[in-house]
């Protein structure tokens, strides 16, 4: 036996194989994804194994993000000099103005300014708390340099003589303080219990989405003020620049220190969060100023507002909920089922029922199915080790799952569990899938390889691997059973790549353009019934694959789902 | 003011001289698919602010910074996985270890698999995480002690 140094260094070995240098078509792809009108800003250079070789665009190139208000989205780049505003709804408070100490300058032309510089580092990363008007939000700041000014704001402070670059800022409806509306609107005077939501709606009905925040279905909006030096983010409502002075939406008078932070000017991105917690209705308001502070705190903004919890509401509960495709309309999945933790979700052919993975009272993993409606909810495996991928069978009689121990069908009806026979090492992570036909169980092995057993016995069969030219896992049969698709990767290829072959030639083809963003999910769940779309999951959030067209589009904010119909996915959202 | 060019070749330079420990870091910390997803994020994001990444003393601490918080974001609160040994090459490789490896505190496993797999000196393991180097060494006897309990292997 080899000293545990030594297998270290062995399986290190072997891991560092099958880590290739980025190519700088892989960069340049990934910087194209984002807008694929821009040129892309990585040009292909000569490649030699110590690394990539690619140009640096010019720093105009525009880098934007997609056209759904979503997290972590990708910023347009633009010189802009940091300055901070602050929208405020009634609540206000008293603001520490400070540069960083740490601050850069950097000499633009001929003009000296301070502009973006490294964080000052004045309070470390870490979880937070707040409470605002009894509500209790707790949340975590992954970078350091966020500071708490007040009770309900936090802000990161980047820049010099402006005090802040970014805020972001709680307060329940409706408020009273200091704050006082900006007489200048163009829609007229706002009635006074007037708040964002209702500026929002007056701007535009069509751009505010909806996403999760600490379990609950919030709306979000995104508003760029507009005469902006740059284009406001794709996607956010774009408000002229209304002359509203001093003030877009609300002005306050000087606080100490923070003079200059009384407007929300053009140039300014305020992005909104409103849900409902304990009976009140709580906005979260983030707001940066300029698209270079956008880009460099806009992704922690996002961190933070996805780590917001509220103690008072069931703490392990998901927020995994039911979207429709067509109208964008988000329901939560009933409490019964967010409750339990699941994940994996598997849907039953008819829609009705779901199976899914969840915590037992042991604290292992085992699986579970209920109605969509949350009724009748049964633990369904009892294994000595987890068990994981649920599957349902095509009539909807049983539901199939592995364990480290192999391949198990289980009969809804009954409850028993059968081991398949004759099953070649499964690769328990790989998820599973019956056949269209209900006879045999799609498998990925640990030799990357696509297989199909009958569940009755009988030789398991390579459907697709090696001879095909790929290492292939996570596959998945349409549901007329003319194609597969899996993630993997052509020998000595990079990867891993979303593959779709035809069941009679099995002839791979990678996806086109943005496959990149159709990754991993259940292969149990991801074609639509009418196999017209794969369900997968991208950087962030979910997309579908349109086998027609080729397009992958951005469907639902979350880490994985399942199709519950044609037009209706279930989607497990982020956070816990 | 720079000019293109040269902004260019630095930060090709940067990238040709980084980008391994750069891949080799995130992957330690958040396993191997969504560690080179988030290191190729953090490449792309030191390219779009070059300009200031570039007067940084540790651009590569900045950048895995800024690549662990998009692969803690995918990972949600999964662990990372890590490829599996493959048991015909390395047959007397333990199978259970990059589970292991996954079961470690980010900061434990980060040290570990960097040093021992990835061959990094504590010097230079020291910098990325910002610790002293007496503290690497700390963690890492710790987390190997903890290694061996969970895969009974040998010293």
């Amino acid at each position: 036996v080899r000293t545990l140094e030594d297998q270290l260094a062995a399986y290190g070995g072997q891991r560092n194989e099958g880590q290739t240098p980025f190519t700088t078509e892989e960069l340049s792809g990934r910087s194209a994804r984002h807008d694929p009108s821009v040129p892309s800003g990585l040009r292909t250079g000569i490649g030699d194994n110590s690394g990539p070789v690619f140009e640096a665009s010019p720093r105009s190139a525009r880098v934007s993000s997609r056209s759904v208000p979503r997290r972590l989205a990708g910023w347009q780049v633009g010189v802009a000099i940091a300055t901070i505003t602050l929208l405020g709804f009634g609540l206000i408070n008293v603001f520490a103005g400070s540069g960083g100490p740490s601050d850069i300058q950097r000499t633009v032309g001929q003009s000296s300014e301070t502009t973006v510089g490294v964080a000052s580092n004045t309070e470390a990363a870490g979880s937070r708390s707040v409470n605002v008007d009894g509500i209790s939000i707790s949340f975590e700041t992954l970078a350091s340099g966020w500071e708490s000014s007040g009770d309900f704001l936090i802000s990161k402070d980047l820049s010099g003589d402006q005090a802040a670059e970014a805020v972001i800022y709680f307060a329940t409806f409706p408020g009273v303080g200091a704050a006082s509306r900006c007489p200048d609107l163009p829609f007229g005077q706002l009635p006074e219990s007037a708040d964002i939501d209702v500026v929002a709606r007056s701007l535009s009905s069509t751009v505010d989405s909806k996403t999760v925040v600490g379990g609950m279905i919030s709306r979000f909006v995104e508003v760029g003020v507009g005469d902006a030096p740059v284009l406001p983010p794709t996607g956010a409502v774009f408000v002229p620049d209304v002359g509203c002075d001093p003030g877009y939406l609300y002005s306050w008078a000087p606080q100490s220190g923070g003079a200059s932070w009384r407007e929300s000017k053009a140039g300014d991105t305020i992005d909104a969060w409103f849900v409902e917690v304990d009976g009140a209705v709580l906005v979260i308001v983030a707001e940066t100023r300029g698209h270079t502070v956008r880009r460099e705190l806009g992704p922690e903004i996002f961190q933070i507002v996805d780590s917001i919890r509220f103690p008072s509401i069931a703490p392990i509960a998901t927020a995994d909920y039911i979207i429709d495709m067509d109208t964008g309309e988000m329901t939560l999945l009933p409490a019964a089922i967010r409750s339990l933790a699941p994940s994996q979700y598997a849907v039953s052919p008819s829609g009705s029922m779901v199976a899914f993975l969840a915590p037992d009272d042991d604290g292992g993993f085992q699986l579970f199915t209920a109605g969509i409606d949350g009724a009748d909810i049964r633990q369904i495996t009892q294994r000595p080790n987890e068990a994981g991928s649920p599957a349902w069978s095509p009539d909807g009689s049983m539901v199939a799952y592995a364990d480290s121990e192999g391949l198990f069908v289980l009969d809804v009806a009954s409850g028993e569990s059968t081991q398949i026979p004759s099953v070649l090492g499964t690769h328990y992570d790989g998820g599973i899938q019956f056949t269209p036909d209900g006879s045999s169980i799609l498998y990925s092995s640990d030799d990357y390889q696509l297989w199909t057993v009958p569940i009755k016995g009988g030789n398991p069969t390579v459907l697709m691997g090696l001879e095909q030219g790929v290492a292939a896992g996570v596959g998945s049969i349409s549901p007329d059973g003319s194609m597969v698709t899996f993630l993997g990767n052509r020998i000595n290829g990079p990867g891993a790549l979303r593959f779709l072959a035809d069941t009679d030639s099995f002839e791979p083809r990678e996806l086109g353009g943005d496959s990149q963003s159709c990754g991993w999910v259940n292969p149990a769940g991801a074609w639509s019934p009418d196999g017209t779309r794969i369900l997968c999951t991208g950087r962030n959030d979910v997309h579908a694959f349109d086998v027609a067209t080729g397009d992958t589009p951005f469907v639902a904010e979350g880490k994985g789902g399942a199709w519950l119909d044609d037009h209706t996915l279930l989607v497990e959202a982020w956070g816990k | 003011m720079f000019t293109q060019k040269s902004e260019t070749d630095s930060f090709s330079e940067f990238v040709m001289s980084n980008e391994r420990h750069l891949r080799e870091s995130l992957s330690a910390a958040c396993g191997d698919q969504i560690g080179r997803e988030a290191a190729a994020e953090a490449l792309e994001y030191g390219w779009e602010n070059w300009d200031r990444l570039r007067v940084m003393e540790n651009p590569v601490g900045y950048l895995f910074k800024v690549g662990r918080g998009r692969g803690r974001r995918m990972l949600s609160r999964s662990r990372p996985v890590f490829e599996r040994v493959d048991p015909i090459r390395l047959p007397d490789v333990e199978p259970k270890l990059p589970d292991a490896l996954a079961r470690l505190s980010e900061r434990q496993r980060l040290i570990v698999i960097l040093i021992h797999c990835d061959q990094w000196s504590q010097g230079e393991v020291a910098k990325l995480l910002g610790l002293s180097r007496s503290s690497v060494r700390n963690h890492l006897d710790r987390a190997m002690g903890s290694l061996r309990k969970t895969i009974g292997g040998v010293s």
